[in-house]
């Protein structure tokens, strides 16, 4: 049972974020990268598969900002290989490039299995399982919140609208997008993860030139615009009680 | 005469056998471990501790009421050396033997009789302790509870036998002429005049017979001492000897193996000697703030536990039988929540007479969680974030200053102007907003007292302090070189840190990795300051009490200046009963403060601590840690003691009678 996950790099959220002058991009310069949650969840999932039996884990990403640092990591977690896809080209690649440069690659390898995040907040579409599955001609499920393999089928279990779930089977191959592990991601010590930058190991293969063909044209991103603030009350309880009669009042509530 | 050396002879042969081979086993036990690299350097240094704790009792001391007892039976046991050296020679020599040149001494008859009379004494005072303290009755607050308290009162029983015997036969000996003493043994005679009655022969077989049992008591005093934890006697020199100096606290030990220990083999021997030499005496546990507020840790479990699983697996590290299949120290031997229990404030370690490391073993078993990946969720959070945002509250590299922007000044950026004081602010008073308003008082403070100071901005990371006590060693180091890198290009004379943690780990740990800088707590700089006359202030006339930081006060024993400046402020001191060295933590250190809390366990240490200060009848309760500040002014409004006790910070304090103006009410929001 050999698995691929595939892993993103995305800017940390937690960074205020700017656009670039052309405007049809974030400023990479100073942004911090940090893997996409969903994938990381993508990775749980597919190690509590390799911890349940006989499986290869392979994590696999494109060449993005610090992307050495997250499939080292993925090493340190417990994957059997990382393999890097050099020079798919630098800034925002949308999903539909992404998906072609994955298949293309995915299609020279076997895999009985391939996981990825439900979606990335860099663009919150989640059609990057989609796309792939297509591209590659294989069944697929996303929101996916538990994976298990039964021979050549794989047993999800789906979630749908208003809280109900679905189980569902797949023939694999299968290419799934993954909402949440059935548990929260490990945690790989960073001694681990130097162990496993010392001893290497990370594949580097060129990315396969592909037509992505029909997709759509960005063109122009738009900063998120300053929403209220929540203001806080100081001063005595009557003060602060005064305050809020007062504003109720002046809102008409 | 035959009798006595057959009889004595056997018994001492015997006794000697099993002792020695029993100190043999536990020998080759603790060199199993680990190495344990300089534990022998300083011999100076170590000479003098073993004169101070050894000799001089010091920390049992601490504790009068058992202290005094315990250093009268130990003092006890060396004077009546004399009186063993006397038996043998009476009963292998002859019945007239003394001690060459001092023998027939006046005053070593009279200190033998007083030592023997005070060890009786010892003894009765120790059964009046162990009886009022009783774990049968006090439960948990019992500080034997968990201790082997039936081993503990047959040692009381022997050492009192052995005093009776010894005290029975030098009587006979005054009544057959073979006493070598005169009047000044005075004990001696008083029971001589009591036997005397009986006549010589009968004495002559008393005589005997209280030799024959007093070295038998010995020896077999002997024999159970290598058997049970009263093996203190012999080890507690050397454990004392072997300990880590000046204390076990400030920096931790530097592990030889950074991914923890998984087996018991996996210790060093200085920590297995830690658990053999155990007496299970408990004062750790009774002043440890995980026990005392009914956590699941209690250091001294803790070292029991480990050392049965020392000497449960001996077979397996000394013998033959390499196949067995070992224990994970963490859960089968010790439940993985004691072990993040523990809050890292030192007390264990502070009080332990037999200088036990308790916080370096505790740190190396997480280590192994850690390497595992085996933590609460909120731990590993925390961790991702400073691995990855560089703080613990996971925010922009960027916001580390943001608070300096309603200063009204800037402040200069070390890595591009020189100053003279590097402030290293750390993660909380940077990015809590309540602790932002005390680090914006600190700034204004040096600024209205011309000091030269400045930050390093979005370079400063975390220190790693708590990272390292987490047991995260790996991700210490990665701070620890980021940190040096962006100190590198500042150009500074002093540090100063507004946290006691990050000052703990900057002063004591960053050195080994290259830091030279003298590293100061923003306590000491409000003393310099106030005693130079660059801070002039008019007393405030307030009624204190302080609470020393574990991390400042114990760790590195900065209890003065933090009092100092308390008195510049005029402030009347009234101190906790748990205080200075001997301080009482608030439950946040070692990265509990990111841990969660069941609060079905009831008082939190920092409630205890704030019922501990409300009885004083003081009106604040002033702390000089940013996390301290935090816990108490939580605890002041959980214990419902709002309007009893107000938490100021010494920042607040200082600046408050700077201006001289008066305090406001305590907030009732």
């Amino acid at each position: 049972m050999r698995i691929a996950v595939l892993l993103k790099q995305i800017p940390d959220l937690v960074e205020d974020l700017e656009l670039a002058p052309d405007g049809t991009d974030v400023d990479r310069e100073f942004l911090a990268f940090t893997l996409n949650e969903f994938d990381d969840q993508a990775l749980e999932e597919a190690l509590c598969l390799k911890d349940a039996g006989d499986a290869e884990v392979v994590a696999v990403a494109l060449e993005e900002p610090d992307v050495d640092q997250c499939l080292y990591t993925a090493l340190a977690k417990g994957a059997d290989r990382a393999v890097k896809l050099t020079g798919a080209g630098e800034g925002w690649i949308d999903g539909h490039r992404r998906s072609a440069i994955l298949a293309a690659w995915l299609a020279t390898a076997e895999f009985d299995l391939i996981l990825t995040g439900v979606q990335a907040a860099d663009d919150l579409d989640g059609q990057l399982p989609p796309l792939l599955a297509a591209r590659l001609g294989l069944p697929h499920a996303s929101v996916v919140v538990r994976v298990e393999l039964k021979g050549q089928v794989a047993l999800v279990r789906q979630e749908l609208g208003g809280g109900t779930v679905a189980d569902e089977e797949l023939r694999l191959p299968a290419v799934i997008g993954i909402q949440a592990a059935r548990q929260a991601p490990r945690y790989a010590s960073i001694s681990r993860i130097r162990q496993a930058q010392q001893a290497g190991g990370l594949e580097e293969v060129g990315a396969p030139a592909t037509d992505a063909g029909p997709g759509y044209h960005l063109v122009r991103l738009l900063a998120p615009e300053a929403a209220g603030h929540a203001q806080m009350l100081g001063g005595s309880a009557g003060e602060v009680a005064e305050r809020i009669v007062e504003l109720i009042r002046a809102k008409g509530l | 005469m035959i009798v006595r050396i057959v009889v004595g002879g056997t018994i001492t042969v015997l006794a000697l056998a099993l002792a020695g081979h029993r100190l043999y086993h536990l020998a080759r036990l603790v060199r199993s471990g680990v190495p344990a690299p300089g534990r022998t350097s300083g011999a100076a240094r170590r000479l003098g501790a073993e004169i101070v704790e050894v000799i001089g009792q010091r920390k049992i001391l601490r504790r009068r009421q058992s202290g005094i007892p315990h250093a009268l039976v130990f003092w006890g046991f060396l004077i009546l050396l004399f009186t063993v050296i006397e038996a043998f020679g009476d009963l292998l020599v002859s019945r007239r033997f003394a001690i060459p040149l001092i023998g027939h001494a006046a005053a070593l008859g009279f200190v033998e009789d007083l030592f023997t009379l005070l060890v009786l004494g010892g003894v009765v005072a120790f059964s009046v302790i162990r009886t009022l303290d009783s774990p049968a009755r006090r439960q948990r607050s019992s500080r034997f509870y968990g201790s082997h308290t039936k081993a503990a009162w047959l040692v009381l029983v022997m050492i009192a036998l052995v005093m009776v015997t010894l005290l029975g036969y030098r009587a006979a000996q005054v009544n057959t002429g073979d006493f070598p003493y005169g009047d000044w043994a005075f004990a001696s005679h008083g029971v001589a005049s009591l036997l005397h009655p009986l006549g010589r022969g009968v004495n002559s077989v008393i005589e005997t017979a209280m030799l024959l049992a007093n070295v038998a008591v010995i020896m077999s005093f002997l024999v159970f001492v290598t058997y049970s934890k009263h093996l203190h006697i012999f080890l507690a020199p050397l454990n004392i000897a072997f300990s880590r100096r000046p204390r076990a606290l400030g920096a931790l030990e530097l592990p030889g193996e950074t991914t923890g220990a998984e087996h018991i083999e996996q210790l060093s021997w200085k920590q297995l000697l830690d658990l053999v030499t155990c007496t299970e005496c408990g004062r750790c546990q009774a002043s440890c703030p995980a026990w005392t507020t009914n956590r699941p840790l209690s250091p001294k479990l803790l070292v029991m536990d480990l050392r049965d699983e020392l000497f449960a697996a001996s077979s397996r590290l000394v013998g033959n039988d390499g196949a067995a299949q070992p224990r994970a120290l963490v859960p089968d031997v010790v439940r993985e929540e004691t072990v993040w229990s523990c809050t890292t404030c030192g007390s264990c370690v502070e009080q332990c007479p037999v200088d036990i490391e308790h916080v370096d073993t505790i740190v190396h078993l997480r280590r192994r969680l850690v390497e595992e990946g085996r933590m609460e969720p909120a731990v590993q959070e925390v961790l991702q974030r400073i691995a990855q945002q560089g703080n613990s509250f996971g925010k922009s590299d960027r916001m580390r200053a943001r608070w300096t922007r309603d200063l009204g000044f800037a402040v200069k950026d070390a890595r591009k102007d020189p100053v003279r004081y590097l402030w290293y602010v750390g993660d909380f008073a940077s990015f809590d907003e309540r602790l932002q308003e005390l680090s914006r008082s600190l700034a204004h403070l040096l600024k209205g007292a011309d000091v030269d100071f400045g930050l390093l901005y979005e370079g400063e990371r975390n220190a790693g302090n708590d990272v390292r006590r987490i047991g995260e060693e790996g991700l210490f180091e990665m701070l620890v070189e980021r940190n040096l890198a962006t100190l590198g290009e500042a150009r500074f004379e002093e540090i100063f840190t507004t946290d006691p943690h990050t000052f703990n780990t900057l002063r004591n740990e960053y050195p080994a990795h290259g830091l030279d800088k003298p590293v100061l707590h923003y306590s000491q700089l409000l003393e310099r300051l106030l005693s130079s006359g660059d801070l002039v202030v008019e007393p405030l006339g307030l009624r204190v009490t302080y609470h020393d930081p574990c991390y400042l006060g114990r760790h590195n024993r900065i209890t003065e200046p933090p009092r100092a400046v308390l008195a510049r402020l005029g402030c009347t001191l009234t101190e906790m009963p748990r205080h200075g060295t001997n301080t009482f933590c608030c439950g946040a250190g070692g990265g509990r403060i990111w841990m969660s809390d069941d609060p079905a366990l009831g008082e939190r240490p920092s409630e205890n601590r704030i019922r501990e200060a409300v009885r004083l009848g003081v009106d604040y309760f002033v702390v000089a840690c940013p996390k301290d500040y935090v816990m108490y002014s939580d605890a002041v409004k959980t214990t419902g003691n709002e309007d009893r006790l107000q938490v100021v910070d010494l920042v607040q304090l200082t600046e408050r009678a700077l201006r001289a103006e008066a305090l406001p009410e305590p907030e009732t929001v």
